[in-house]
């Protein structure tokens, strides 16, 4: 009887000290899982960004002693027709950019994964090919498609006997903005392409089977059918295309630097010239845009969750 | 064994956790420590008096016992970066205590940019070139630079008890730009601002290569527009390019003109107002302008990048590119073998004989970082003086593609030889024209946001109304309303 209790309460000992032990390192395995995240997080998002709050108040270069100046950078910023002129650019790429590329991708995604083509990999590696490119790559290329002398486009018009050899489609404030486009979209469209490949590939095939014998064609089958069914990642998909062409300045800074005549500058190019100026280094104006733009940002993302309801099909 | 392993795992995880932390947190107090390992120390201890003075170099004074290793920052762009590597090693084998840490980069604004933020002096370079974007003026303010100042009057290592100030060319020391009256990035070369041309287009076509009054020069313009070409070219997409040709130094020749030279370069220099709105500037814009409307510059300027802009001129389809004499070493690649530069700059007066306004930079210098060790300190700016040496300006002239900046660079006919074609160009216009030269650099500085605004207005503008699409007048209008904005927010 003593040695039953002794072996059962020896066991107990045993098994709580296994179940201590699991409780430590289960512990000791999330410390290791989360704080280099969340403290690279801390220290390399939240901070700064928090930090910038307080920039925005100041009037500071960087480098000199701050003046605390309270929302003064915020009264100029509203009346800087310059931050207006720009976001209005941002507005015109945030409208047209995610739009394009959604829609191509998702055409040639239909196309490349229900048609069967020979060459649907190579396809899915040409479409994919631009994002592999640096920005500055994609730019230039770009740059050298609408030389006015030698780029590509040029000489493809001609072709159809449009004659437009010395016309700069950068350097002319009536096409730069709509040429800035292009780029944008042909740099985008790889990589949404493959991802919605993968999402459509995993709708069972007797969904669309069933519909080909009710007589449905392409266009039915991809809107009632394939859309509906991977909207949660059309969804993501926007706001991730919405932020990105709200904040990007890097492809407008190398084809444009915002010209000709600012018809290109969108804000996040101008918030760069503030904080890194020609002339003038502002930290603190150029926070207080930073901090306009977050604004617009969760602005635009409360916009797109309401344009894109969160809804999802079980299939 | 599994224990082991685990012990093991779980103190190799505690490194590079507590790693990681000590290189997050060591920042500050790396920066309470002695400044630097190598020199720091040495600049602390000081030297026995007694065989002190065996133990300097007779030509500095600098002591050759102890090592010192200067950290540089180097701007790696059209300059090249031979010419550096020369005058490193012929200082390292004069003074074999001194040695350096360079990095080279095209953009080492950027990685210098980086090292300020930090915040960590040790790390720093202890003199770097290729400045610090925006502007080194706040950097002064807060006395962030050391003054290079006292380098003018340091003796020449090879002029024979000569200063630096008394062997310069003329016009370098007064057209050198500063920062609160004292130079910062003391100059190792120079570069002319103005039109650069294909000297055998000019030849073929028995053009103008020396028009000596505005109405000469416009005659010229009509002569090359005939022959199918557009007159000048620049860079449109960084349109202050437009300023090598027709920059500040063209107000001040219309001022001399019309007789108010000293007040409009007082104003000038000062920002006193009107500014964008002088009417000599005014008359500058009115010009540029008109030549847009007669299609004197190309209508795509404002996508056109640098090679873009200096490839119309070598192709022939621009005659004349806004730029410096820098253009020759940067296109060196694509030019033709024997393609020869010429230099002119754009005369704005109607009297032959009046002066011609250049814009003449001394540059390519070194930025000294205060916070380094006084012996560091002076070791850099002993290496800026060994970049004065003849030796090494000729080999900044030669590879590098700049102006000397050592009047005495042409007492030898055969080092003179040796420059490349647009400097030998630029130096023979300077001896056949009545030369003036100047920065285009303010004394003063604006810190206002309202200021780069002014600037915005004026460099958004400036492939409009060089293509005649945009009067000037209010562009200008605007650019002056920033301006006292910025100029009074300065005063509060």
């Amino acid at each position: 009887m003593t040695t039953l209790r002794s072996d059962r309460d020896r066991n107990g000992q045993k098994r709580s000290s296994v179940l201590q032990k699991a409780n430590v390192q289960k512990w000791i395995f999330l410390a290791f899982a989360v704080v280099p995240t969340f403290g690279g997080y801390l220290l390399f998002a939240l901070y700064p960004n928090v930090l910038s709050i307080y920039y925005s108040l100041l009037d500071w270069n960087g480098i000199t002693k701050p003046k605390f100046i309270y929302f003064e950078n915020y009264v100029r910023l509203f009346k800087d027709h310059y931050v207006w002129r720009a976001l209005g650019h941002n507005l015109f790429y945030m409208a047209t950019v995610p739009i394009c590329v959604i829609l191509i991708s998702l055409v040639l995604s239909y196309l490349l994964t229900n048609k069967g083509y020979k060459g649907t990999p190579v396809f899915k590696v040409l479409f994919f090919f631009p994002n592999v490119l640096s920005t500055v790559v994609v730019s230039l290329l770009w740059a050298f498609i609408y030389d006015g002398s030698f780029g590509l486009l040029n000489a493809f018009l001609k072709l159809f006997g449009i004659d437009m050899d010395g016309f700069y489609w950068l350097g002319d404030t009536r096409t730069a903005l709509y040429a800035v486009l292009p780029p944008y979209v042909w740099a985008g469209v790889g990589l949404y392409i493959v991802i919605f490949m993968n999402a459509m590939t995993t709708i069972p095939k007797s969904l669309y089977e069933s519909a080909i014998l009710e007589g449905a064609g392409h266009m039915t089958r991809l809107f009632r059918i394939t859309i509906p069914l991977i909207t949660p990642l059309i969804r993501v998909s926007a706001i991730f295309l919405v932020l990105g062409t709200l904040k990007s300045l890097d492809l407008v800074l190398i084809l444009t630097r915002g010209g000709p005549a600012g018809s290109t500058d969108v804000i996040g190019l101008y918030m760069f010239n503030m904080a890194f100026g020609e002339q003038v280094q502002n930290y603190g104006y150029a926070s207080a845009i930073g901090m306009f733009l977050f604004v617009i940002l969760v602005g635009a993302k409360l916009i797109v969750d309401k344009l894109l309801p969160d809804r999802g099909y079980e299939y | 064994m599994k224990s082991v392993l685990k012990a093991t795992s779980v103190s190799l995880a505690s490194i590079v956790v507590l790693t990681s932390l000590a290189a997050c947190g060591g920042n500050s107090s790396n920066n309470t420590a002695s400044p630097s390992a190598t020199a720091g120390a040495s600049a602390g201890a000081s030297a026995g008096a007694s065989d002190a003075a065996a133990q300097v170099y007779p030509e500095n004074g600098l002591p050759k016992d102890e090592k010192v290793k200067l950290k540089v920052g180097f701007f790696e762009g059209g300059m090249g970066r031979e010419w550096f590597d020369t005058a490193l090693a012929s200082f390292k084998e004069k003074f074999p205590n001194v040695s350096f840490d360079v990095t080279y980069s095209p953009t080492i604004s950027q990685v210098t940019q980086t090292k300020i933020a930090a915040n960590d002096d040790k790390d720093m370079f202890d003199l770097f070139s290729g400045s610090i974007p925006g502007g080194i003026a706040s950097y002064v303010e807060a006395g962030k630079l050391e003054s290079e100042e006292d380098l003018w009057d340091h003796k020449a290592y090879d002029g024979s008890g000569k200063t630096l100030k008394e062997v310069s060319f003329e016009g370098s020391f007064d057209s050198s730009p500063r920062t609160k009256g004292n130079t910062y990035a003391f100059p190792i070369s120079a570069s002319g601002s103005g039109l650069m041309y294909n000297k055998a287009l000019f030849e073929k076509n028995g053009w103008n290569e020396n028009p000596k009054t505005w109405s000469e020069f416009m005659k010229l313009c009509e002569d090359i527009k005939a022959a199918g070409l557009y007159p000048i070219t620049f860079p449109g997409v960084y349109p202050d390019y437009i300023t090598n040709a027709f920059g500040q130094p063209k107000v001040y020749e219309l001022a001399e003109e019309s007789g108010t030279l000293d007040k409009v370069f007082e104003d000038y220099h000062k920002f006193n107002l009107p500014y964008f709105l002088a009417p000599e500037n005014l008359e500058r814009w009115n010009r540029i302008y008109d030549m847009g409307k007669k299609g004197y510059f190309p209508s795509g300027l404002a996508a056109l990048n640098h090679t873009q802009s200096q490839m119309q001129v070598v192709q022939g389809k621009a005659a004349m590119v806004a730029t410096g004499t820098w253009v020759e070493n940067e296109m060196k690649q694509s030019t033709p073998e024997g393609f020869k530069w010429g230099y002119m700059t754009v005369p704005m007066a109607e009297k032959p004989d009046n002066t011609k306004w250049i814009t003449f930079t001394p540059g390519s210098g070194f930025l000294i970082w205060a916070a380094k060790p006084d012996l560091n300190k002076k070791w850099s700016k002993e290496f800026i003086a060994w970049l004065w040496n003849l030796d090494n300006q000729l080999q900044i002239a030669e590879k590098g593609g700049m102006i000397p900046l050592r009047a005495d660079f042409a007492d030898d006919a055969s080092r003179l030889a040796k420059l490349q074609s647009l400097p030998s160009a630029f130096l023979a216009y300077m001896k056949d024209n009545k030369v003036k030269m100047d920065s285009g650099a303010a004394d003063v500085t604006l810190t206002d946001p309202a200021f780069e605004q002014a600037n915005k207005v004026m460099s958004e503008s400036i492939t409009q109304i060089a293509t005649g699409k945009q009067d000037p007048q209010p562009k200008l209008q605007e650019a002056e309303n920033y301006l006292k904005k910025a100029i009074e927010a300065q005063g509060k």
